[in-house]
């Protein structure tokens, strides 16, 4: 059963025309939960899309404005952003492949509309990292700063360099050079994640349509954050809009996930894509996937229940109870995925360590 | 970054459509919707931008087409070229101007 | 979460100031000796609304939800809160707020309270629980100033008389809460002394008329002209010193949803040392000057850009050094006079 703050949200995505008939209190609820999930911008968007605007009351259209105006706050600064990357890289022959909100912000992805993301990520190719990490450097980033640990883990065992931040801006750029973990258990090869890049602007990239999908599911069930976690279902649901009217996108898909091993976590986002968000997803491609790479039945049952849970954000007024829980058993199973158990355990004490100490 | 001291690129402000300008009494305040950021630029900094709008150009090239265009002597020739550099190099930092990747001449270095 | 370069906006500051009243300052707070408020007209219905957290009020264009869980800081709110307007339940609600304690331990012992709004990264720690009020009205402040993005806002006192308006930006602490408050209760219409509203489609300012804050000196000041009924009991050993609430004046509520147009921008500084005058603003100055005390300028990009380009063409600016409140009240009612 799906929790009422993810049915209103679902309502705005899939039928904006009906939003006019939505009363006072379930708009307070609505905006409050669109806000908290990062997807006020979107509302906003549908609202806009519908032609709906006129019809609702001017609180509310206020609400949308400052959500639109968010939204479009971050496409800017994203794109300035990346304009600055090509600046930085120009006559350097460096490959950058954009990933997430920079990749659909570039490409103009209809999803891209009303879309708030704060920093821009950037894969490369592994022997070009050191170039591309010097060359941001003499273009005036910086590193963000944090304990040697932290940059032991960010470079040894997570996929990334330390963040930089050019003190012009502010924005927060995260170079890669695979997309998971190094001390994970899987390995995708990163090397044919950037041989499939699509080129849309000299040397900036983005992945194929698959890899895109895979990539966004990859950071929603195997990274550690999960309140934001629903913007990115929205996200993936977008794309299996947008790609899936391609049959070939599908078999893409199944054949780039059994490649990556990243078949379950693709079950998982297909089917609450479906579930929770009313996906468009062909019944035959559900159920092949299911049948290559659902979890036996009773994992999947707590999958399901602690997903529903933990995604949908709580209202202040009338909370579910133990979203908290739930997404801090998906926290612990993220990094169970990424660290070998020794490695985790040393990491999460660390971390708690960390925080005991007084707020900077 | 590319250095001052390349004669050879020629600057063009790719934005300029874009830009969004009011007069403030002999100061023109000017908003680049793409980088959000609004600066006021002097006359003279204002005429060096919209030369480099209408025509791409080396700093030499645009030093020596606005001296020629406020009458310059010899010998305020190289102050002008000295504010044209440091006008050049500003506008490049905060995104008003570009190098032109499909010059010949910048493929070549 | 949005990351800022560059600091120096006054708007910044006022976020670090609303952080630093919300720093747990147990010791300080224990010590100072606990006034009791005046007690306000008794509304049960009101009181169990706020335990229950239905409570719905409006300030301007916003209307908040409230939850408030501790009895004094109830109190404050109905002592302060208690002539502004309600709204039913069918008005969208902008801000949600349940300051609550911590836990059920807290609750008890040393109680504390907690601002909750649904927002990721908001800056709330934990208040003693008497002080409420005070976690209530920075949890505004910052609601406002990080949401309200249809609105073009300044950080700024506003105050308007026979439909002309006349914005005094400035930071806290440079007087312009005392200067607004002082003219507030001498016959100029109280828009605001925090947060100036403009609305970018009209240029238009909007009253957003919350209590006035004011510190330690200023309570005094003002609650001679006021009166002393229509200042709130005092906060001891905040980290701003001691503070005190001026309810608005009846008119700056009844008139809440009534906009002026700008007719003036004074930039005031409390110079007692120094001989009065005034020093009227550049355009380029004005625009400059007029464009930092924004709050939401950068994310408003061209739409911002456009609305302060056309506050100051159509506005005169002047920085205005006065010695006393009187005299800084006096001056403002000439530049009007010679503006309108």
């Amino acid at each position: 059963m799906t929790p009422r703050g993810l049915r209103l949200l679902r309502l705005a995505l899939t039928r904006p025309d009906a939003l006019p008939r939505l009363g006072g209190a379930e708009w307070s609820e609505l905006l409050f939960r669109a806000r908290g999930s990062a997807l006020l911008g979107r509302l906003a968007a549908e609202a806009e899309r519908a032609g709906i605007m006129g019809e609702l009351p001017p609180p509310v259209r206020d609400q949308l404005i400052a959500g639109k105006r968010a939204g479009e706050l971050s496409r800017r600064r994203i794109t300035w952003e990346v304009d600055r990357l090509k600046r930085a890289f120009f006559e350097r022959p460096v490959k950058l492949v954009l990933l997430k909100g920079a990749a659909y912000a570039a490409a103009d992805f209809p999803w891209a509309a009303g879309r708030v993301s704060s920093d821009i990520d950037v894969m490369v190719d592994r022997a070009d990292l050191q170039l591309a990490e010097a060359t941001l450097l003499a273009a005036g980033w910086q590193p963000v700063q944090h304990s040697a640990y932290d940059e032991r883990y960010y470079r040894e065992w997570m996929h990334e360099i330390p963040p930089l931040r050019h003190p012009d801006r502010g924005t927060l750029m995260d170079l890669h050079h695979t997309i998971l973990p190094l001390t994970g258990r899987l390995r995708p090869d990163p090397a044919a994640l950037l041989a499939d890049a699509r080129a849309i602007d000299g040397h900036i990239h983005v992945l194929s349509p698959a890899d895109m999908l895979l990539h966004s599911i990859v950071h929603l069930f195997q990274d550690g954050a999960i309140r934001g976690g629903l913007r990115d279902l929205v996200d993936q649901r977008d794309m299996m809009v947008h790609f899936g009217a391609d049959p070939a996108f599908w078999r893409d898909l199944v054949t780039r996930a059994e490649m990556f091993g990243l078949g379950r976590p693709l079950h998982y986002s297909v089917r609450y894509a479906v579930r929770l968000l009313d996906a468009p997803v062909p019944p035959e491609v559900v159920a092949d996937i299911a049948r290559r790479f659902a979890p036996p039945a009773p994992l999947g049952a707590v999958m399901d229940a602690l997903v529903v849970k933990a995604i949908a954000p709580p209202f202040l007024f009338h909370g579910t109870r133990g979203s908290g829980l739930a997404a801090r058993l998906l926290y612990m199973r993220s990094h169970w995925l990424r660290m070998p158990p020794g490695l985790l355990a040393r990491h999460l004490a660390r971390k708690a360590v960390a925080r005991l100490r007084p707020a900077r | 970054m590319i250095s001052m001291t390349r004669p050879d690129i020629r600057w063009h402000a790719p934005g300029s459509a874009g830009f969004i300008r009011r007069d403030l009494a002999g100061v023109a305040a000017l908003h680049d919707p793409r980088s959000g950021e609004t600066h006021l630029l002097d006359l003279l900094s204002l005429r060096i931008l919209d030369m480099l709008a209408d025509k791409a150009q080396t700093a030499g090239e645009l030093a020596e087409n606005l001296a020629r265009e406020l009458d310059a002597r010899a010998e305020e020739r190289a102050g002008l070229a000295h504010r044209v550099a440091e006008t050049l190099h500003e506008f490049d930092r905060i995104g008003l101007i570009a190098p032109r990747a499909d010059d010949p001449v910048a493929r070549q270095s | 979460m949005q990351r800022h370069g560059g600091g120096g906006r006054p708007w910044e500051k006022s976020l670090g100031e609303t952080a630093e009243i919300q720093r747990d300052d147990h010791a300080a707070v224990a010590q100072a000796p606990r006034v009791a408020p005046p007690r306000p007209p008794v509304s049960d219905a009101a009181d169990a609304a706020l335990r229950r957290g239905d409570f719905r009020f409006r300030i301007g264009p916003f209307a908040t939800r409230l939850a408030l869980s501790s009895p004094l800081a109830r109190r404050d709110f109905r002592a302060i809160y208690g002539e502004y307007p309600q709204y039913p339940a069918d008005r969208a609600v902008d801000f949600h707020l349940r300051i609550a304690p911590t836990s059920l331990l807290r609750r008890w012992v040393r109680p504390n309270a907690m601002v909750q709004a649904g927002i990721g990264n908001a800056p709330f720690v934990p208040l003693p629980a008497d002080l409420g009020f005070l976690a209530l009205e920075s949890a505004m402040n910052w609601m406002v100033a990080t949401t309200a993005d249809a609105w073009l806002m300044f950080h700024a006192g506003v105050v308007a008389r026979k439909g002309r308006a006349v914005m005094m930006p400035g930071l806290s602490g440079a007087g312009k809460s005392t200067l607004t408050a002082g003219l507030a209760v001498s016959g100029w219409r109280l828009f605001s002394d925090e947060f100036a509203l403009l609305r970018p489609e009209t240029g238009l300012f909007h009253p957003y008329p919350r209590p006035v804050s004011l510190k330690n000196r200023s309570i005094d000041i003002i609650a001679e002209r006021a009166g002393a009924d229509r200042i709130s009991r005092r906060f001891l050993k905040t980290p701003k010193g001691t503070v005190a609430y001026l309810k608005p004046p009846e008119e700056a509520l009844r008139l809440m949803d009534v906009p002026a147009s700008p007719a003036l921008l004074l930039f005031p500084e409390y110079r007692p040392e120094e001989r009065a005058r005034i020093e009227e603003l550049r355009p380029a100055e004005l625009f400059a000057l007029t464009r930092s005390a924004s709050i939401n300028c950068d994310r408003l990009g061209e739409t911002a850009f456009t609305a302060i380009a056309d506050l100051v063409a159509r506005c005169r600016g002047f920085r205005l050094f006065y010695g006393n409140l009187d005299q800084g009240m006096t001056m403002v009612g000439e530049l009007m006079e010679r503006v309108a």
